[in-house]
């Protein structure tokens, strides 16, 4: 290091001096004859030298407490223990996220040998979903074949939907005959009896009565006639038409005007096994008549009998 | 952890504050210890840290930063640069009848910089490069940081002596 400096540095150097701070032995000896041979240098070595001294003479140094050590490592402590509990838990759940997705994956993928061709197991799957969507699509479109609206939109008050209802509960044997004859001036009588309106019991062609059941609803009664002839069923639902005068039944206004106009209403697509319904006034007795016939054979059963 | 209890303590100057600071700065390097650099001085980088640490919280806490006005110190330097005390005066007329508050008090009244170049090399014992590494700053900045802050450390012992009645003369 250069010497020919301004007192400033070299009052620097014997800072490095007193301090043990300059390796360079020549540089080092420099100094020493600097402050041997300069009173200034010399005083101002010897003035530094003493502070350092002074300082570390009367500053204590501070004992690191057992406690403020326990402090401090307990709190690293818990740290680690949150950090390790936190990490088990996000390793676990996203260990079990990969496993079940490289399972799925591999489950999937895997092929299954049948015979000697290997084939992927989501080939299954494939072919389940073709036989299973036009499955449903069947299925569905059974449903769809109640298209009367009537039927569609009417309430459990709706004679159209009782007399459907009660027609299935004949044909599903729910719903048993109460009074068996084949007699229909027998039946009228029972029922003129018991159901306290005068029920009207026709004589169908090729078709034998089998008798009648009786029930209320909201307190009106209701008669229902089974005819049979082979496989096939003609059911009659009848009520008083005072029921739908007094609200306690529904007919669709529309329905009525069409049985004023023409005298009965005809229509199929009334349930899932596309029966026929028709509906007309007698007196006044509503019936409502379905039967497993084409409305085509209905129609020529039914202009048969009513007169 | 010795280290830097000791440094904590000198530059808070209270036993309490030294704790937390000290606690502060190793649950911060814990947190952190992801951006040590490996290979680094792991003691220097704790130092930063409490460096840090004490420059936010301790003095936010005091609400009246320390600034090491330069320019001031300086010009301070400058008047005292040039004064000579006979070393035996200061010796046993200065140094002998100062109490260890005293010492501490002026060791306190030190600008930061000056007073942590100070603390680190006189009271523990470190070198100018391992200073340097602590503080980030060049070698040549510590010896001048230390060399200014002894004297300027002597001017203040000599005038607590001198407020007691045990004034020495100068030469310039």
């Amino acid at each position: 290091m250069d010497l020919n400096t301004t007192a400033f540095n070299i009052d620097e150097l014997i800072t490095s001096y007193i301090d043990n701070q300059i390796s360079d032995p020549a540089l080092r000896k420099q100094v020493e004859d600097m402050i041997a041979g300069d009173a200034r240098l010399n005083s101002k070595y010897k003035t530094e030298l003493l502070t350092k001294n002074l300082l570390q003479s009367r500053i204590k140094q501070a004992e690191l407490s057992d406690q403020i050590y326990l402090k401090i490592t307990s709190s690293i402590n818990t740290i680690v223990e949150q950090h390790k509990q936190s990490y088990n838990s996000e390793y676990s759940v996203s260990e079990y996220r990969d496993n079940y997705w490289r399972y799925l994956v591999e489950m999937i993928s895997a092929p299954l040998r049948i015979g000697k061709v290997p084939v992927p197991r989501y080939a299954f799957a494939i072919f389940i979903l073709f036989i299973a969507v036009p499955a449903f699509f069947i299925m569905n479109s059974k449903e769809s074949k109640i298209k009367n609206p009537y039927v569609l939109a009417g309430t459990e008050k709706s004679i159209m939907v009782q007399a459907v209802n009660e027609f299935h509960n004949v044909l599903d044997g729910k719903c048993k005959v109460q009074y068996k004859s084949s007699n229909a001036a027998e039946v009228q009588k029972y029922v003129n009896d018991n159901a306290n309106f005068k029920a009207y019991v026709p004589n169908i062609d090729n078709y034998s009565l089998t008798g009648c059941m009786l029930n209320e609803y909201n307190g009106r009664k209701l008669a229902h006639l089974i005819y049979i002839s082979g496989d096939d069923i003609i059911y009659i639902y009848q009520t008083n038409m005072d029921a739908i005068i007094k609200n306690e039944l529904d007919l669709p206004e529309q329905v009525r005007d069409e049985i004023i106009a023409a005298k009965y209403y005809m229509c199929d697509e009334v349930d899932d096994i596309n029966c026929t319904m028709t509906l007309w006034f007698k007196d006044n007795v509503v019936c409502a008549s379905i039967t497993t016939m084409p409305k085509q054979d209905m129609y020529n059963t039914f202009t048969s009998f009513i007169k | 952890m010795k280290l830097l209890n000791n440094y904590a303590l000198r530059m808070t100057g209270d036993q309490l504050e030294a704790d937390d600071l000290l606690q502060d700065t190793y649950m911060r390097a814990f947190r952190f210890f992801h951006k040590f650099e490996k290979g680094t001085n792991c003691k220097a980088w704790l130092f930063r840290i409490m460096k840090n640490c004490y420059i936010n919280k301790y003095r936010k806490n005091k609400k009246e930063p320390s600034k090491v006005d330069y320019e001031d110190v300086q010009n301070f330097y400058d008047s005292i640069r040039d004064e000579l005390v006979d070393p035996n005066d200061l010796e046993h007329k200065v140094f002998s009848n100062l109490l260890d508050d005293d010492v501490m008090n002026a060791l306190n009244s030190l600008q930061d910089d000056y007073k942590t170049v100070v603390i680190l090399c006189d009271l523990e014992s470190l070198s100018y490069e391992e200073i340097a590494e602590f503080l980030d700053v060049p070698i040549g900045t510590v010896r001048s940081r230390l060399h200014r802050g002894r004297k300027i450390l002597q001017r203040k012992l000599s005038d607590y002596a001198k407020s007691k009645g045990f004034a020495v003369k100068t030469k310039i």
